[in-house]
C-alpha cells in the first residue's frame, strides 16, 4: 500500500525529469557559471583563477564605456518600447476601423507586419543599402533639396544612435501591432455601443474602454520588448559595432567586446550579470502582472 | 497500461539526454571505433576559413592528397573568418579545439600566452621537418606558435580609370603627392571620391592599414624591447595628422567610420573611389565585380622626406596546432605538406597570395598589370605586422581606431594629445 503511494507521488516527478534536467542543464548552468566566474580575477583563460569578490564588478562599474553603454542601453530601451507602443495602437487602430474594408485591413496586416519577418541580419543589410551615403534616402533627400549633400547616417557620431534606435523601432513595431490588434478584437462592442448611447466621445471610448481592456496586454509585451531590447545585441553589431567612438555602445556589445576581444571573461561575466539583475527585475514584473492576470 | 508505455517513453528520453550530453571523448571513441573497423589510420580536425575564399573543393583536394601520402584524414571544420575566433575561442575553452586550427595574426599573442597552442618548432624536430625554406614564423617570447602558410600584402588598390579621367599620369608615392591626385580625383556631385579605408569596429585590424601609412615612412611603432611606442613617436603622430587632412579636405569617401572590409570593396568595385587600402586576397573579387575596370596597385604613400627602405602591411594565412589535439604529431606533418615546395606553391597560386617556402615556385597564370605589380612590390619591399606582438592586439587596435575617430572630429585638440591616451591605453593591456 505504502509502495503504491510512493509510487504514485513519484510518478509526476518521472514525467518532468526530462524538463527538469534540460532546463537545468541548459539554463541555470550557464547562468550559475557566469555568476560564478564574475567573482573570480579571471577564468577559461587561465590556468588558476583566484577569488576576488566583487572586484570585476567595481571595475565595470567604475569604467566610463560601460557607464556609457548603460546610459545608451536605457534611452534605446525606453525610446523602443514608447514608439513601439504608440507606433503599434496607432496601426492597431487602423487595420481595425470598422470603416476600413476587408480586403484593405488583409493587405495593411501584411504589409504592417513585414519588418517582423525580417532577422536582424536582412534588417541590417537592408537598412546599411538605404543610408549608405550613396544609397536611396540620400539619393532623395538630395534630389528634393531636402538635405545639402550626403548624409553619413551610420558614421555620423551625432546622429547615429537615433538612426539606430529608428531602425530597431521600425523592425519591432510589428509585434506590438498584431498583440493589441488581438487585444482589441478581444473588447466586447456592446461596452463601446453603451458609451455611444451614454454620449461618450471617440477619446473618451478610447481612454474609458479601449485602454483598460488592453492594459493586460500592454504591459506584458512592454515588459517582454524591454527584456528584448536590452539584450538586443546582432542588429545592432551588423550595423555599427558598437561604434563609432562608442557612439552606438550597449551593454550586450560592451560583454562582447570584454569577452571575445579583451579575453576578460570575469569583467565580461560581471558586466552580463548586472544585465541578468536588470532583465530578471523586469521578469518578476511581468511574472507578478501575469499571475495577478490569472 | 498506458502508464507503463508512457513511463518507458520518459525513461527513453532521459536516456537519450543522458547520451546526447556525453563527452567529445565518448563520441571521439565511437568514430574511432568505427574507423578502426574500416582499417583506415588517424584522423585529425581542420578549422579554418581558407576553404571558404579559395576554389570550391581544391582544400579538400589538398588533404586527399595527404591522405593518400601519409593514411592520415583531415577533416575540414569550414567556417567564414568572422565566426571562426569565436567558435575557437569557445572550443578550446570546452577542450574542444580542432588539433589544426587557422589563425590570424591578432590571435596569435592571446591564444598562445593562454595555453591554446603547442609549440610547433618542437613539433616539426620530432617529425623530422626542416624549416630552414620557410620564410616566416611566428613566435611568442621565443617559441613558434603559428606557422603562417600564405602571405598577402596588404597595399593601395586603384582604380586607373578614375585617375585618367582627372589627368593623373603618375602614380603618387609621398602623402602630399597622394593628396593632391585624392584632391584632383574628388568629384562629390559624381559621387566620386579619392581614398577608402574600412574603419569599422567590427573588425579592428583595419588599424594596420592606418600604420602601413608610418610603416612605410620608416616607422616603428615598437621599442626595441618590443613594447608600444605611440605617444612621443613623431612620424606616427604625423601619420595620424595626415591621415586626418584626408578627412579635412573631404577626398575621403563617405561614412568610413562604420566602413567594413566588405563596404569597402563595394564602393570600390563600383568605380567611386580612387584608391583603396586593401589586402591583394581582393583582387578576384574585383575582377569579377568588376570586370572591364583598369586596376593596379601601388604601396602605400610615404612621408615626404622619407628615402628609406620599403615596407607594407603584411598579413597571413597561418595555422597552429591545439593543445588538446590528440594527434599532435600528425598535425604537424599535415602543416609540414602544407609547407612542402609545390604544396605550399599551389596553395598559394589557389589563395591568391604568395608562398612562404622560399623553394617553392608558383605559377601564376594571372599575367595582369596589377598581379605584375603586386608581384613587383612584394620583391622589393619587406612586410611588416608589428600590433601582432601586442596582447589583446585587436582590442588595442580598437582603441585607436576610437581614438583616432576622435581626433579627426575634433574630440582631441592634437595628435600628441590622442597618441597619449592611446599609449596609456596600450601599457594598461601589460599590467
Amino acid at each position: 500500500m505504502k509502495t503504491r503511494i510512493i509510487k504514485r507521488k513519484l510518478v509526476p516527478y518521472a514525467y518532468l525529469a526530462p524538463v527538469i534536467m534540460m532546463i537545468a542543464a541548459l539554463l541555470f548552468l550557464p547562468i550559475i557559471l557566469v555568476i560564478g566566474y564574475s567573482f573570480f580575477d579571471n577564468v577559461l583563460v587561465t590556468p588558476q583563477s583566484h577569488w576576488v569578490g566583487i572586484e570585476n564588478y567595481k571595475i565595470v562599474l567604475s569604467d566610463a564605456v560601460f557607464i556609457d553603454s548603460m546610459k545608451n542601453t536605457v534611452i534605446f530601451v525606453v525610446m523602443n518600447v514608447v514608439f513601439h507602443l504608440i507606433i503599434g495602437m496607432v496601426l492597431a487602430l487602423m487595420v481595425n476601423a470598422k470603416c476600413v474594408a476587408g480586403w484593405a485591413k488583409a493587405m495593411f496586416r501584411v504589409i504592417y507586419m513585414l519588418p517582423w519577418m525580417f532577422n536582424a541580419t536582412v534588417i541590417a543589410i537592408l537598412w546599411k543599402l538605404l543610408l549608405n551615403p550613396n544609397g536611396v534616402i540620400n539619393f532623395l533627400l538630395t534630389n528634393f533639396h531636402i538635405t545639402g549633400g550626403a548624409v553619413e547616417w551610420l558614421s555620423d557620431r551625432s546622429i547615429v544612435f537615433w538612426v539606430l534606435t529608428f531602425i530597431n523601432i521600425w523592425a519591432g513595431y510589428p509585434f506590438y501591432m498584431i498583440s493589441i490588434l488581438a487585444g482589441l478584437q478581444g473588447i466586447s462592442s456592446e461596452l463601446y455601443e453603451a458609451a455611444g448611447i451614454d454620449g461618450a466621445s471617440y477619446v473618451q471610448s478610447f481612454l474609458y474602454i479601449t485602454l483598460p481592456q488592453l492594459k493586460p496586454i500592454l504591459i506584458s509585451i512592454a515588459m517582454l520588448d524591454f527584456i528584448w531590447t536590452t539584450q538586443n545585441f546582432s542588429l545592432i553589431w551588423l550595423l555599427t559595432a558598437g561604434g563609432p567612438s562608442h557612439a552606438t555602445e550597449m551593454m550586450s556589445t560592451y560583454v562582447y567586446q570584454m569577452a571575445f576581444t579583451n579575453y576578460q571573461y570575469s569583467k565580461a561575466s560581471a558586466a552580463a550579470v548586472i544585465i541578468l539583475l536588470a532583465c530578471i527585475v523586469l521578469a518578476v514584473f511581468y511574472v507578478r502582472n501575469q499571475t495577478r492576470e490569472d | 497500461m498506458k502508464r507503463v508505455g508512457a513511463m518507458l517513453l520518459v525513461v527513453a528520453l532521459t536516456a537519450c539526454m543522458v547520451l546526447g550530453c556525453g563527452s567529445k571523448e565518448d563520441t571521439k571513441e565511437a568514430s574511432e571505433g568505427s574507423k578502426g573497423s574500416s582499417g583506415d589510420g588517424v584522423e585529425i580536425e581542420f578549422q579554418q576559413w581558407f576553404d571558404n575564399e579559395m576554389e570550391e573543393g581544391y582544400l579538400q583536394s589538398v588533404c586527399d592528397s595527404f591522405y593518400d601520402e601519409t593514411g592520415i584524414k583531415v577533416k575540414l571544420l569550414s567556417n567564414p573568418y568572422a565566426d571562426t575566433k569565436t567558435q575557437l575561442q569557445a572550443s578550446s575553452v570546452a577542450g574542444t579545439m580542432a588539433d589544426v586550427v587557422a589563425l590570424d595574426g591578432s590571435w596569435i599573442y592571446d591564444y598562445a600566452t593562454q595555453g591554446m597552442l603547442m609549440d610547433l618548432n618542437d613539433l616539426f624536430g620530432q617529425i623530422g621537418f626542416d624549416t630552414k625554406d620557410i620564410s616566416v614564423q611566428t613566435s611568442v617570447n621565443g617559441t613558434v606558435y603559428a606557422q603562417p602558410l600564405v602571405n598577402f600584402p596588404c597595399l593601395m588598390a586603384v582604380n586607373r580609370d578614375i585617375l585618367k579621367d582627372a589627368g593623373v599620369t603618375k602614380m603618387p608615392e609621398t602623402w602630399t603627392e597622394f593628396l593632391d591626385v585624392c584632391k584632383k580625383v574628388t568629384k562629390p556631385d559624381k559621387n566620386v571620391y579619392g581614398f577608402a579605408m574600412n574603419m569599422s569596429t567590427d573588425n579592428a585590424t583595419c588599424m594596420e592599414y592606418f600604420a602601413a601609412f608610418a610603416w612605410n615612412s620608416g616607422c616603428s611603432i615598437l621599442t626595441e624591447d618590443g613594447k608600444p611606442f605611440l605617444a612621443g613617436n613623431d612620424m606616427f603622430v604625423k601619420t595620424a595628422e595626415f591621415y586626418k587632412s584626408l578627412f579635412d579636405e573631404k577626398v575621403v569617401t563617405p561614412g568610413m567610420y562604420t566602413m567594413t572590409d566588405a563596404d569597402k570593396v563595394e564602393e570600390f568595385v563600383n568605380g567611386r573611389v580612387a584608391f583603396m587600402a586593401d589586402s591583394v586576397a581582393h583582387l578576384t573579387n574585383i575582377r569579377e565585380q568588376a570586370p572591364g575596370m583598369d586596376v593596379t596597385y601601388i604601396n602605400m604613400p610615404h612621408e615626404d622626406s622619407y628615402s628609406g627602405e620599403s615596407f607594407m602591411r603584411s598579413n597571413n594565412w597561418a595555422c597552429g596546432i591545439a593543445k588538446n589535439s590528440e594527434h599532435p604529431k600528425e598535425a604537424a606533418q599535415f602543416i609540414a605538406y602544407l609547407l612542402g615546395k609545390d604544396v605550399n606553391a599551389d596553395l598559394s597560386v589557389h589563395a591568391g597570395g604568395f608562398a612562404v617556402n622560399t623553394t617553392s615556385e608558383p605559377v601564376y597564370e594571372d599575367d595582369s598589370d596589377a598581379f605584375k605589380a603586386i608581384c613587383e612590390i612584394y620583391k622589393t619591399t619587406t612586410g611588416k605586422a608589428e600590433f601582432y606582438s601586442l596582447p589583446t592586439a585587436e582590442a588595442l587596435m580598437r582603441v585607436l581606431d576610437e581614438d583616432l575617430i576622435m581626433y579627426i572630429d575634433g574630440d582631441y585638440k592634437t595628435a600628441d594629445e590622442m597618441m597619449e591616451h592611446v599609449q596609456q591605453q596600450f601599457d594598461a593591456a601589460y599590467k
